[in-house]
């Protein structure tokens, strides 16, 4: 499942299980939204160990990129597959991934 | 929707409509064979278990043909396609040559446009989502507005087991407000990766024009040929089967018949035997004057899909309630409006004196707008059919076959079954196959190292000898292999 902690820099780093399938997406969204409002530093969505993202995670990925701005969020450790399906999608355009 | 889009409007559905298609297509590049298939497989048995609602609301909306035979067309689209591509590998490694050293990977297109006809709207629309699952390409449906109802309900059934299945949102997507300007958006649209263009030549032009990759159809004039070794009863029963298929509206059913003089009389007895009209002159001007739309050049499209009676009526003709299909008897192609492709059950005769006169006739007929779709021979010669298949400019000659049936393939023969027959180079597409899944493959070649050997052992340096041609090099090239 989904987890969430402040990292040694401060931020407030998120992984998630292996396929953040649309069914995931629903059940995790809102905790995100809450915890990225309490929080005032940077946001990092930590893909380590993700094999599979939806539409439903783009959205959670560009929903929090418009509440926190594009230089307070980072997307990082993206397999190459999923590195790629964010190419694709062309959220490279918009999101800061690493 | 309101009735009038303005330019602002049609540009944010055509980016809604593009964006959505490109998240899907990203999201679909990390599925593997299986989970594909399993959408695949749930698509199927969607669209085959709506076949008759389905081609019931197709005949209520569009008014053409038969809705009994739009259930065979919808089956076709969903068992018979879903059988010829079940078990085909479209993720992934699908070929490895040792030998050669190339190993070839398949990568999907990206988001397909699917451009659907009135005269099969809800099989093709079935057609163009399973083969495109297969491929893990989404697609966007954009239906001829005459049948944007049965498309969209078509697609709304396929999209909903496709997600139940597993797949990526958006991955089948219809427009619902059709619109010139929204087609034509989409068409043009950079994200747009591949245009599946069925319909008429207006469309597919257009499509050809966008600057985006298509797999579009060229028009039908479809020939058939009954050569004097042919059975006669047997001809006839297959040509009803396959003219009034639908009332005709099948691009690849037959236009003409053409016979030599020692079978026309038996043919046409036959043909009157099974309920077939056979013109008188006088009428054939009449009917001509209601299918022929001489101003724009082609035929009226309220005669479409419409029966034999129903035209004749419009020509004031009488006929019997149960006519099946109106012969009209011509003696020449030039300048003759029914020698052009009528989809509806009506068809010209062409009686000859001899075989050479038949095969001249025949290739009059294909060049008559019908190049690179399909011609029909009825002949058991093998000398003669092949000669027949030679001369024609066709990417389908179907033998002793209905011609409508025998081009979708499937039923008659191994053609791959489709809803889209490429007309080769002479109807202006890329390829001659009937198109499937395999088209909607980008291929990657990993290719190992094989050193040529022959150039190995060469002395390179003798290339840029002035002295030396190309005897000299050949010789030398190869040697002691």
């Amino acid at each position: 499942m989904m987890e969430s902690f402040v990292d040694s820099e401060g931020a407030l780093r998120f992984r998630f299980p292996s396929e953040v399938d649309t069914a995931i997406c629903d059940e995790i969204h809102e905790g995100i939204s809450r915890k990225v409002q309490e929080h005032e530093g940077a946001i990092i969505f930590d893909l380590v160990g993700v094999q599979l993202v939806t539409s439903a995670f783009f959205r959670i990925c560009i929903s929090t990129m418009q509440t926190v701005g594009k230089e307070r969020m980072k997307v990082t450790n993206l397999e190459p597959r999923v590195k790629k399906t964010f190419m694709i999608a062309q959220l490279h355009k918009v999101l800061d991934l690493e | 929707m309101a009735d009038v889009l303005t330019e602002v409007d049609v540009q944010a559905e055509i980016d809604g409509f593009t964006r959505r298609s490109v998240q899907a297509a990203a999201v679909f590049t990390q599925y593997d064979q299986q989970r594909t298939d399993a959408i695949v497989r749930a698509v199927y048995e969607a669209g085959f278990d709506q076949r008759i609602p389905l081609a019931k609301l197709a005949h209520e909306e569009t008014g053409l043909g038969k809705w009994e035979d739009k259930v065979i067309k919808n089956v076709v689209a969903t068992q018979f396609i879903y059988n010829d591509i079940k078990d085909e590998k479209t993720v992934g490694v699908i070929g490895e040559d040792h030998e050669r050293g190339i190993v070839e990977i398949a990568q999907p297109m990206g988001p397909v446009l699917g451009v659907i006809p009135s005269t099969n709207p809800t099989s093709t629309t079935l057609f163009k989502i399973l083969i495109c699952m297969k491929t893990r390409n989404p697609i966007i449906i954009s239906p001829s507005p005459k049948a944007r109802k049965c498309c969209g309900e078509t697609s709304r059934i396929c999209y909903a087991a496709a997600l139940a299945a597993g797949a990526p949102e958006d991955c089948i997507q219809w427009v619902e407000g059709v619109s010139k300007e929204i087609t034509h958006g989409l068409m043009g649209n950079p994200d747009i990766a591949l245009i599946l263009a069925t319909g008429g030549s207006g469309l597919v032009r257009a499509a050809y024009s966008s600057g985006t990759p298509t797999l579009g159809v060229g028009a039908g004039n479809v020939p058939v040929y009954i050569e004097r070794s042919a059975d006669v009863d047997f001809a006839v029963e297959n040509i009803l089967l396959s003219k009034t298929f639908d009332n005709g509206t099948i691009c690849a059913s037959e236009q003409a018949i053409v016979v030599e003089t020692a079978l026309a009389e038996p043919l046409k007895e036959e043909f009157q035997k099974r309920g077939a009209y056979l013109l008188w002159p006088k009428e054939v001007e009449a009917v001509t004057s209601v299918v022929f739309d001489a101003e724009k050049g082609l035929m009226n499209s309220k005669i479409v899909g419409q029966s034999a009676k129903f035209i004749a009526d419009l020509a004031g003709i009488d006929v019997p309630e149960n006519t099946t299909l109106l012969l009209a008897p011509l003696n020449k192609v030039e300048g003759e409006p029914l020698a052009h492709e009528i989809l509806a059950p009506l068809i010209a005769f062409y009686e000859v004196a001899d075989y050479p006169q038949a095969l001249n006739l025949c290739i009059e007929l294909n060049y008559q707008g019908g190049i690179g779709h399909t011609a029909s021979i009825y002949s058991n010669d093998e000398a003669k059919i092949l000669e027949f298949s030679e001369g024609m400019n066709a990417g389908r000659i179907v033998v002793n076959t209905p011609s409508s049936q025998g081009a979708v393939g499937g039923i008659y023969n191994r053609l791959h079954p489709s809803f889209t027959l490429g007309c080769g180079t002479g109807g202006h597409n890329i390829t001659t196959d009937n198109v499937t899944a395999t088209h909607l493959l980008n291929m990657q070649r990993i290719a190992r190292r094989r050193d040529n050997l022959p150039f190995a052992r060469f002395d390179a340096n003798l290339y840029l000898d002035e002295s030396l041609g190309h005897a000299e090099i050949e010789k030398r090239f190869g040697r002691n292999m």
